[in-house]
């Protein structure tokens, strides 16, 4: 689920943190920056890993800043193509169901990447998996769900690109899961 | 901002809670030495991630076991024909039982047999336990709360000066 990535990024720390360490300092800085917040092409960051190494601080003339050239680790949530992860479902209609991980909301499972014999019933308003033996299985909503990573998308957040006015529907990171194989689904469908 | 490597390495659900306790423990050192809660937590969208992503480990696998279990499986998974993140994926998921381990490991019918899949699920099993029965939210364990939750909670901790 979560990766190190490593970054280089000018910091700038304002006067008054120059009374704490530079490392102190920085971390502040790079926190307050990336925490739960998406990188175009990276993923959701969490925190700071670790400092790789920082330049000296330059002034530049009308702010008292110092800037300095970091390199450092992040911790990334970003899962890999195929991953199993763990959720609660959030929510369902017949384009799918939305899965939540807490921390992260935007998982979305198309019903073309559903078991074979699961569709949407409109009578009971829910997802039902009608297996080959018969059996009826739901999904109800806070139902801990397994699913696989089967792709995921950004999208270029960027404000004011030629007058296009912004999506707010559209997230800047989004997964595409699925519930297809032995194993996937609520949990306590496999359960011993 | 330049990305000089977008993956270095992977972290386990068990080594990220590692990095939260430790960035709360840093901070909880910073309040106990006189900076208010507010300078010591840095920014707000820290502490949303840092709450959110605490709550969700805590109820996931990564919670049964500690560190030293979790290098102890590696070890003994050195032997077993087992890419790095398939292994990655049995820390996280805990699999209990076969149905479990099949979306993990890929093509496991052909690459174990059946003895085989015993033995790696009691390895496994022996190493870092086995997930309680029952507590996989469908018999209404509260899984994580919903958006209004959370913030109510985040709230009643914040110490206003």
């Amino acid at each position: 689920m979560f990766v190190l990535s490593r970054i280089e990024d000018v910091v700038r720390l304002a006067p008054d943190s120059f009374s704490s360490s530079t490392e102190l300092a920085l971390t502040r800085a790079i926190n307050g920056k990336f925490a739960n917040k998406v990188v175009d092409g990276l993923g959701l960051c969490v925190c700071l890993y670790d400092i790789v190494g920082a330049t000296d601080g330059t002034v530049k003339a009308g702010d008292g800043g110092a800037y300095l050239n970091v390199e450092f680790t992040l911790v990334v949530f970003r899962p890999f193509r195929g991953e199993v992860l763990t959720g609660r479902v959030a929510g369902y209609d017949g384009g799918g169901i939305k899965v939540s991980l807490g921390f992260f909301d935007d998982i979305h499972i198309p019903p073309g990447k559903l078991f074979a014999g699961m569709s949407y019933d409109l009578a009971a308003q829910g997802y039902v998996w009608t297996t080959d033996d018969g059996e009826k299985l739901d999904i109800v909503v806070d139902d801990t769900v397994r699913f696989r990573v089967d792709h995921d998308r950004f999208h270029d957040c960027t404000p004011g690109k030629k007058g296009e006015a912004m999506d707010p529907k559209l997230a800047p990171y989004s997964i595409i899961g699925a519930m297809d194989r032995t194993g996937l689904g609520v949990t306590g469908w496999w359960a011993e | 901002m330049k990305v000089l490597e977008q993956r270095s390495a992977f972290l386990s659900d068990l080594e990220v809670d590692g990095v939260l306790n430790e960035l709360a423990a840093r901070q909880e050192a910073l309040v106990s030495q006189g900076a208010s809660y507010s300078t010591a937590l840095d920014s707000e969208n820290l502490r949303t991630i840092q709450y959110e992503l605490k709550e969700y480990l805590d109820k996931s696998p990564c919670s049964l076991y500690k560190i030293e279990q979790m290098r102890s499986l590696l070890q003994q998974l050195k032997q077993w024909p087992l890419t790095k993140v398939e292994k990655l994926m049995i820390i996280n998921q805990l699999p209990n039982c076969r149905a479990e381990l099949e979306p993990l490991v890929d093509e496991l019918d052909t690459r174990f047999d059946d003895d085989q899949v015993e033995e790696l699920l009691g390895i496994i099993i022996s190493t870092l336990g086995k997930r309680p029965a029952g507590g996989d939210g469908d018999d209404g364990e509260v899984v994580s709360g919903t958006a209004t939750d959370d913030t109510s909670m985040m709230d009643a901790e914040t110490v206003t000066t």
